[in-house]
């Protein structure tokens, strides 16, 4: 989510970048056991890979488009903690290099998007495919990666007015609660779910013998 | 030296402002900030203003405006918030213009080729993703399918899948020969 530097407190995205670099810390250990010399090139190829699946515009039924994250699909195809790393890499380029996006918000968006995202569509996809068939499988770990990605920026965002007040009961930062934070945030990202859950069937479709 | 000393004092700022909550303190740094522009070396400043503004204009006033519609004494609050987003925007967007960033964070020899590595293959992947949109676009006369956007959809997941599988094969062979790992 693109929110605008000044809407965090920094008591909330000092600890959230002391937990994502723990974490993005950790991925790339793990990455790097596994691939060794390849780890340098093979991360910065699929981070650009992430970001041009972040541009496409997915194609919905009535005619109109949105553009999907790609997190479901990177996390199916290449695993959890990689699509963590790269959607990272990709988010904090949009931050810096790009200008899209606060440096504030980067580590919320980052612990949401990337890593409750990309743990959330693996796990979805794992359960639901011993239930369900593989297209509506994929479908779902698509819509609830988004969904609960949208949660979580929206649980950050909610609790700010309970947290960061004057005396005078005005609130700091972000200024609505939870109970009107949520429902708008869920509700708008619907349409969302829906694109990235039509997203990662089509690339999964296309690329999942290749790997 | 120069870049991560610049990066020191742009992390200080930026932590200054975010837990400033006074109005007047918000806007003697965005005058400061603006006296810096003007009187910079940076190129181009009324765009990098504009850029500024933008990135944070759109979420910031539906926000607060809103907040405002719901409380009609909010209006320091309107003040407050908006002038630290533009703040904190505007701080930014200098820092980018005035730093090299690949200097700023050579600090890591591993984190340092991978935003460099990162940034110009997005770069180019951006370049063909926009040529591949003009080609759809010059041939459909009218507004494509959904099937017809499915298998555009899907060519370009492989194409590009392809293509970062590859280039990252080169680079790493580019790498190896130049010496960057040592074996």
């Amino acid at each position: 989510m693109h929110i605008p530097d000044g809407f965090l407190a920094p008591q909330v995205y000092i600890p959230a970048y002391l937990v994502d670099i723990g974490l993005l810390f950790y991925a790339f250990k793990r990455f790097k056991k596994d691939l060794k010399e390849k780890t340098i090139p093979y991360l910065a190829s699929l981070s650009a890979f992430s970001f041009i699946i972040m541009s496409i515009a997915i194609p919905l039924p009535g005619g109109t488009s949105v553009h999907g994250l790609g997190v479901a699909s990177l996390s199916l195809l290449f695993g959890p903690w990689t699509a963590f790393l790269s959607i990272s890499l990709v988010l904090f380029l949009q931050a810096t290099i790009f200008g899209e996006g606060g440096i504030t918000s980067f580590p919320i968006n980052s612990l949401s998007i990337a890593f409750l995202g990309s743990l959330c569509a693996y796990y979805t996809y794992l359960i639901a495919k011993r239930y369900l068939e593989d297209r509506t499988s994929l479908f779902l770990s698509g819509f609830l990666s988004t969904l609960i990605s949208a949660f979580a920026v929206a649980l950050v965002l909610g609790i700010h007015p309970y947290l960061f007040k004057d005396p005078f009961g005005k609130p700091l930062y972000f200024p609505f609660k939870l109970s009107l934070v949520l429902p708008a945030v869920l509700f708008s990202h619907i349409l969302v779910g829906i694109g990235e859950g039509i997203l990662t069937i089509i690339i999964l479709r296309a690329l999942r013998g290749r790997i | 030296m120069r870049d991560k000393l610049l990066m020191l004092l742009y992390l200080f700022c930026l932590l200054y402002l975010s837990f400033s909550s006074h109005i007047y303190t918000l806007l003697i740094a965005l005058v400061l900030l603006l006296v810096f522009l003007i009187l910079s070396p940076i190129e181009r400043k009324l765009k990098l203003l504009k850029h500024a503004f933008f990135s944070f204009f759109l979420f910031s006033f539906f926000i607060s405006f809103s907040y405002l519609l719901f409380n009609q004494k909010a209006l320091d609050y309107f003040l407050m918030i908006n002038l630290r987003s533009f703040d904190l925007s505007l701080l930014t967007f200098i820092f980018l213009r005035m730093v090299n960033l690949y200097k700023a964070f050579d600090f890591s020899k591993t984190l340092g080729f991978l935003l460099v590595m990162t940034v110009s293959n997005a770069i180019t992947y951006n370049r063909l993703l926009k040529d591949f949109k003009d080609a759809i676009r010059s041939r459909t006369l009218q507004k494509p399918e959904r099937k017809t956007l499915v298998a555009f959809t899907k060519r370009l997941s492989l194409f590009f899948f392809e293509k970062s599988i590859n280039t990252s094969r080169e680079v790493q062979e580019a790498m190896r020969s130049r010496g960057f790992y040592n074996d």
